[in-house]
């Protein structure tokens, strides 16, 4: 049984992460719910760096547990909601059904992915030449890649051109680069027009919350018609 | 491939040792804090207990230690005891990726004097940052008290607003050292200031390599938003006294206030670190490269320390250590004191004043230096 | 289950853990949709679903040794957050003007 750090953390984060997020589901006090899923949030961010992805891990600290959960608890407490006790504890034959659907859709997504076999029956192109190296926690950085490379423009040019016409030259140009280096050159080679869309989309998201949050309301009085 | 038993043994007591070191600072800051601008404001500090004073935090801890333990009715009882750890945990997790000193070898072994060597070691800093907020907004929901909850809001959104300042400010420092990797930047802010310049090299020799002289906006913006990150004055309004009574520790009282205490001041050293690191060389000293250092060492290091019988380069390391910890400290010991300083000197700003300085002037100033630093790195090619 | 060279035992984490711990996470979110009342624990239950499908983009990521999972997950990352932001702000809306976010209020489009 070879079983690494690594291996028990993953299990042990991995048990905490499930039993928060059915906490989150089931604690009756909004506020409860949110600090949890800000707790899940943060352990898939340490899987994330488990699996090497280190600029998706901060950045999903940053975004998610640091910013959006954040939101959340904030317009909660502002809420100021009572406790809503019955929410969750009233058992008709509907609940049953509800959990069993879900129960059946957890056993189909559990089967697949514990089915999944290397190659992914045929479906993703892994380099079997070699073993994918196994993740390390956070006792030890990315040691086998340098942690800077060329900026040369010239040089980076030629690789940018290579990656965005041939899908497959991923594999030996980027054990090379670090982490944010290697989705930094998709990112903005292949992807760029998602990337610009995706900030005019933002800017939609800003003006349509600032809109809404405009709306009148208030404590005194119900104004009818607007 | 597990690491070994020995590297865990050595991170664990890194982690132990650093997190004590964190730990006990806040009392000296908190002495440098009651003497230091006591003369400033030409009265005396207090002087009574202990040699010139210093043992008068040693006496509040344990007054604090001896106080009742409350809580208040209306409290919600598992945040009210989680929202101080809340509040320390971000400060001591994000101290753990700022390099103190070049690695030692010793015997064949090689540690650095860092827990986390991270190569996004500044992201970590931010996203383990942004995580503070949420021992402010505990403390303040979970005291059942309107101004504790008001005192939460205020704090928490301002702190949202100069994280983006604070992350916005440092993009141009990270375009320009080209990684994000904290010890990577110290390495290249070693030696005279220099640049490439259409692909030649310009070298100033009367400036150091520090990062303030390529970036001195992204410097002064940082500052302003590190400041009002840690909820130091001027950005003081959520613990303003006069308000809101101590805003969102009202309710806390004894270990738990310390604890706050601890938070705000680990929060502080974290800041004055990061701001060494980034612009300031780190353990750097100002001209002169680690190599140098440790070549100085290899000649006249053996007068010091020969009589433990290590080798001559085991010897040079360590030396070359510790001279870099003192600079390190010098620098870090600097910034704290002008957190001090600033704190005793300038006036608290109102609220709607904060959030317009953070949101329309430091936020386009940011803005802008990342345009000037592309400009001059694409266009004019002027690259590190 | 897998037999790798190396003869990896099952208990050695690969990317069936992965999909696996993805999988549950996404049928709490879903438990979490169908089950509760409250506006703002349904929004926060979706956001569970989006991360779980993250984890699993970023599983696929490493073991193919293709950034495009990763790349995909930062704009799910994105996405997830303007429409939380969005959400929000709805809610807020609604709170104002009817002092409830008790989902079981508003069935008055109901047949």
């Amino acid at each position: 049984m070879e079983l690494t750090a690594a291996d028990i953390l993953f299990y042990l984060f991995g048990f905490v992460s499930v039993v928060s997020a059915l906490m989150v589901v089931f604690v009756s006090n909004p506020i409860y719910s949110a600090l949890l899923l800000a707790v899940v949030m943060s352990i898939l961010g340490i899987f994330f760096f488990n699996l090497e992805a280190h600029f998706i891990a901060a950045a999903q600290v940053v975004v998610y547990a640091g910013a959006v959960m954040v939101l959340f608890v904030m317009v909660m407490m502002l809420f100021d909601l009572k406790r809503e006790k019955e929410e969750v504890a009233r058992f008709s034959i509907l609940t049953v059904l509800k959990i069993i659907s879900v129960g059946v859709v957890c056993g189909v997504l559990v089967g697949a992915g514990a089915m999944i076999t290397g190659d992914g029956m045929g479906f993703i192109k892994v380099s079997t030449t070699e073993a994918p190296p196994p993740p390390s926690m956070l006792l030890k950085s990315d040691i086998n890649a340098p942690t800077k490379q060329t900026t040369n423009p010239e040089e980076l040019k030629d690789e940018v051109v290579e990656i965005t016409q041939n899908p497959q030259a991923g594999v030996e140009i980027f054990t090379k680069y670090t982490d944010t280096q290697k989705l930094s050159l998709k990112l903005f080679s292949k992807y760029i027009f998602i990337f610009e869309l995706l900030s005019v989309l933002l800017l939609v998201a800003i003006v349509g919350a600032v809109a809404l949050a405009r709306s009148k309301g208030g404590t005194h009085h119900v104004t009818r018609g607007s | 491939m597990g690491t070994t038993w020995l590297e865990i043994i050595i991170n664990t007591v890194k982690i132990a040792a650093i997190f004590v070191i964190v730990v006990s600072t806040v009392p000296l800051l908190v002495w440098v804090e009651r003497r230091g601008p006591a003369f400033m404001q030409n009265r005396l500090g207090p002087n009574r207990v202990g040699p010139l004073g210093l043992l008068q935090l040693a006496a509040d801890a344990i007054k604090f230690i001896f106080k009742e333990e409350f809580i208040p009715t209306k409290a919600e009882k598992i945040l009210y005891f989680m929202a101080p750890g809340l509040t320390l945990l971000p400060a001591a997790l994000t101290f753990a990726a700022i390099p103190l000193s070049t690695p030692i070898n010793i015997l064949g072994y090689t540690f650095k004097l860092q827990i986390a060597d991270l190569n996004i070691g500044l992201i970590y800093i931010f996203a383990v940052a942004s995580l503070g907020v949420y021992g402010i907004l505990a403390a303040g929901w979970s005291s059942g008290n309107k101004y504790a909850m008001l005192g939460a809001l205020r704090a928490s959104s301002q702190m949202i607003s100069y994280e983006i300042a604070m992350g916005l400010s440092v993009v141009g420092v990270l375009m320009m050292y080209q990684t994000f990797s904290l010890n990577q930047m110290i390495t290249e802010q070693f030696g005279y200031f220099s640049f490439l310049w259409q692909g030649s090299a310009v070298e100033l020799k009367f400036l150091p390599n520090w990062g303030v002289f390529f970036q001195p906006l992204a410097f002064i913006l940082f500052l302003t938003a590190t400041f009002a990150e840690t909820n130091r004055l001027p950005f003081d309004l959520p613990e303003g006294e006069a308000e809101l009574v101590a805003g969102f520790h009202t309710e806390y009282g004894g270990f738990k206030f310390n604890m706050f205490f601890m938070g705000e001041y680990g929060h502080m050293i974290t800041s004055a670190a990061l701001i060494t690191t980034l612009f300031f060389g780190g353990y750097a000293l100002p001209f002169i490269s680690p190599e140098q250092v440790r070549e100085f060492w290899i000649q006249n290091g053996h007068t010091l320390l020969g009589f433990t019988g290590l080798s001559m380069p085991d010897i040079a390391s360590v030396l070359t250590t510790i001279t870099h910890l003192v600079v390190f400290l010098a620098k870090t010991g600097f910034w704290l004191f002008f957190f001090i300083w600033v704190r005793w000197t300038l006036p608290r700003f109102r609220y709607d004043q904060l959030m317009d300085l953070g949101w329309k002037t430091l936020l386009p100033w940011s803005l802008v230096n990342l345009a000037l630093t592309t400009a001059l790195m694409y266009f004019a090619r002027i690259v590190k | 289950m897998q037999d790798q060279k190396g003869a990896h035992t099952m208990l050695h984490v690969g990317l069936n853990h992965y999909l696996v711990l993805s999988g549950v996470l996404f049928s709490i979110g879903v438990l979490g949709v169908l089950l509760r009342k409250n506006a703002l624990i349904i929004l926060m239950s979706i956001e569970l679903m989006l991360n779980a499908v993250n984890l699993s983009f970023v599983a696929f990521s490493k073991y193919a040794q293709n950034m495009d999972g990763q790349i995909m997950v930062f704009f799910v990352m994105t996405i997830a957050a303007a429409e939380a932001a969005v959400g929000l702000a709805i809610a807020v809306a609604v709170f104002k003007r009817f002092k409830e976010v008790n989902i079981a209020h508003f069935e008055n489009l109901k047949g």
